[in-house]
């Protein structure tokens, strides 16, 4: 006859054995996009953002656009064109800038000498009086090249305002070659090789950059696509938005929640 | 006491209770409970012996969990003069999000940012010899404490989760004693398990606590307290488990008896 003790010693096998488990999960198919993440983006970060800064040159507000930073060469063309070459730590971006009427046609204007940024406000002065309310434009076609790194695309820049208090109405990523107008939207590309491959496919119709003299982080969505080779290839598709604050929202697709990164610091971290 | 006494014992309070009134209560409540205490699970080491690493965290720090929830309550009482059955449960649910101060399963690394999934379904039947004292009567007897218990914790992203599921019926001593004035009753119920077997030490207290009022024959209002508390330490699926937990807060409700 069983005792009152070994029917409840009964019940206890029954909490260690019946119903009772615990289980460990992991998804490696997040983990790998996790990675792509964490591993790539703030390196590729650190090139789109000195991407951004040579176009921060481009800033018109108020005729106050930025002096030249150090390490930047540049020379007016016989067609009107400006190659640029800025020298940065561990890379150079080099780049060909172009100023457009607002329907494509190539303008050869008179530029200061003085320096780039007094040579693109000039520019754009000079386009808002030929060309009154239109918007006209300016692309530069450009290349990154470095250890390690390598990039191409074009950024194209609507310049508008009103005369002598001109503003860079915003940026995107485009094409080089206008077609009737500004160029269409196209990717560009930056590729980082070291311990592994990481390559950033990205492109923009719209960023804000020059919404006020005082703006200093850009306002917009980039559309990203990462890449990351190792032993094998993993995809991401994001979207990085920019609120004009030193914290941009990185939104991957299949991920769950969303990555904020500190714009200046590049740090990632992850909320629901 | 052999199980076969008992069951002598509650045989003949069924024989008593065939001349005797039945009165049953059917009671709805609200329960606002809170979970207390601390979790820790741990792997094995690598070669399939238990660490004894499983480091309790305090749940709330560690899994954000702690707060009050609400949640529904059922209890339902056949009262045969002598013998008493009830019936009472709850659904408590909970999700937290906290920070761990120790590693948490297989994967989850101290210092990760946790969120966390809780639930706890209870169902508690009880049978009880009832002893009148004039207005107070005692009623030991024995329960069982079904007890469904999950915790789940994953990193923000959804990576990584680890899981602890712990569900059975538990056999409890038990002791139910009531002080009847009529339009007032106080009445308060205990149950108790503690027990050390082969790979896992468990113990566990069931407290309930209930004032009721009873403004007419057919009407009967209630507000109490309920506390469980599970203490196990062990192995469940040759992982290192060891979790002290407690889940009380106060209970309201009414309902009726004929």
């Amino acid at each position: 006859m069983p005792s009152i003790r070994h029917f409840l010693l009964c019940g206890l096998f029954a909490l260690g054995a019946c119903d009772s488990k615990v289980t460990s999960t992991l998804d490696p198919v997040l983990q790998a996009k996790a990675d792509t993440i964490t591993q790539c983006f703030p390196e590729h970060l650190a090139k789109l953002n000195a991407l951004l800064e040579f176009a921060d040159l481009w800033r018109l507000s108020g005729g106050t656009n930025p002096p030249d930073p150090t390490g930047l060469t540049w020379s007016e063309q016989p067609d009107g064109t400006i190659d640029v070459t800025i020298t940065l730590t561990g890379f150079t971006i080099t780049s060909t800038i172009s100023f457009y009427s607002p329907t494509g046609l190539l303008q050869n204007l008179t530029l200061p000498a003085t320096s780039l940024s007094a040579a693109i406000d000039a520019a754009a002065t000079e386009l808002r009086n030929l060309f009154g309310a239109a918007n006209p434009f300016m692309v530069g076609e450009w290349t990154m090249s470095g250890a390690g790194v390598t990039g191409s695309g074009a950024l194209t820049g609507i310049i508008g305002g009103s005369a002598n208090q001109n503003e860079l109405e915003e940026l995107r990523t485009t094409g080089a070659t206008p077609a009737g107008g500004p160029p269409a939207v196209a990717d560009g590309t930056i590729e980082l090789t070291g311990t592994h491959t990481c390559e950033m496919t990205f492109n923009t119709p719209r960023l804000v950059t020059d919404g006020s003299p005082t703006q200093e982080y850009p306002i917009g969505v980039i559309t990203v696509r990462l890449e990351k080779t190792a032993a094998t290839v993993t995809t991401v598709n994001a979207a990085f938005t920019m609120d004009g604050t030193a914290t941009g929202v990185l939104t991957v697709d299949t991920v769950p929640g969303r990555f904020e990164i500190n714009l200046e610091t590049r740090s990632i971290f992850h909320r629901r | 006491m052999h199980i076969s006494h008992l069951l002598l014992l509650l045989a003949a309070g069924a024989g008593l209770c065939s001349c005797t009134q039945l009165e049953v209560t059917a009671q709805l409540g609200y329960a606002q409970l809170a979970l207390d205490g601390d979790v820790g699970y741990s792997t094995p080491a690598a070669n399939g012996e238990a660490t004894d690493l499983a480091i309790r965290q305090d749940i709330q720090s560690a899994f954000g969990l702690g707060e009050d929830q609400g949640t529904p309550y059922g209890r339902l009482q056949l009262d045969t003069g002598v013998l008493v059955w009830s019936v009472s449960g709850f659904m408590f649910e909970e999700e937290g999000r906290g920070t761990l101060a120790a590693n948490f399963g297989e994967n989850l690394t101290a210092g990760t940012e946790v969120y966390t999934d809780f639930a706890l379904n209870n169902a508690k039947a009880a049978l009880a010899f009832e002893i009148g004292l004039g207005p107070v009567s005692i009623s030991p007897g024995i329960a069982a404490n079904f007890i469904d218990l999950s915790m789940a914790a994953e990193d923000s992203i959804g990576i990584v989760r680890e899981e602890v599921e712990l569900a059975a019926p538990i056999p409890l001593g038990f002791l139910r004693a009531e002080l009847d004035l009529g339009i007032v009753a106080l009445v308060a119920e205990a149950g108790y398990m503690s027990v050390d077997v082969e790979d896992v030490e468990a113990s566990m207290l069931d407290l309930e606590a209930l004032l009721a009022v009873r403004p007419l024959d057919w009407l009967d209002l209630f507000v109490g307290y309920r506390s469980i508390a599970i203490e196990a330490e062990g192995l469940i699926d040759e992982d290192e488990v060891d979790l002290d937990l407690t889940l009380s807060g106060f209970v309201i409700g009414g309902g009726v008896r004929f």
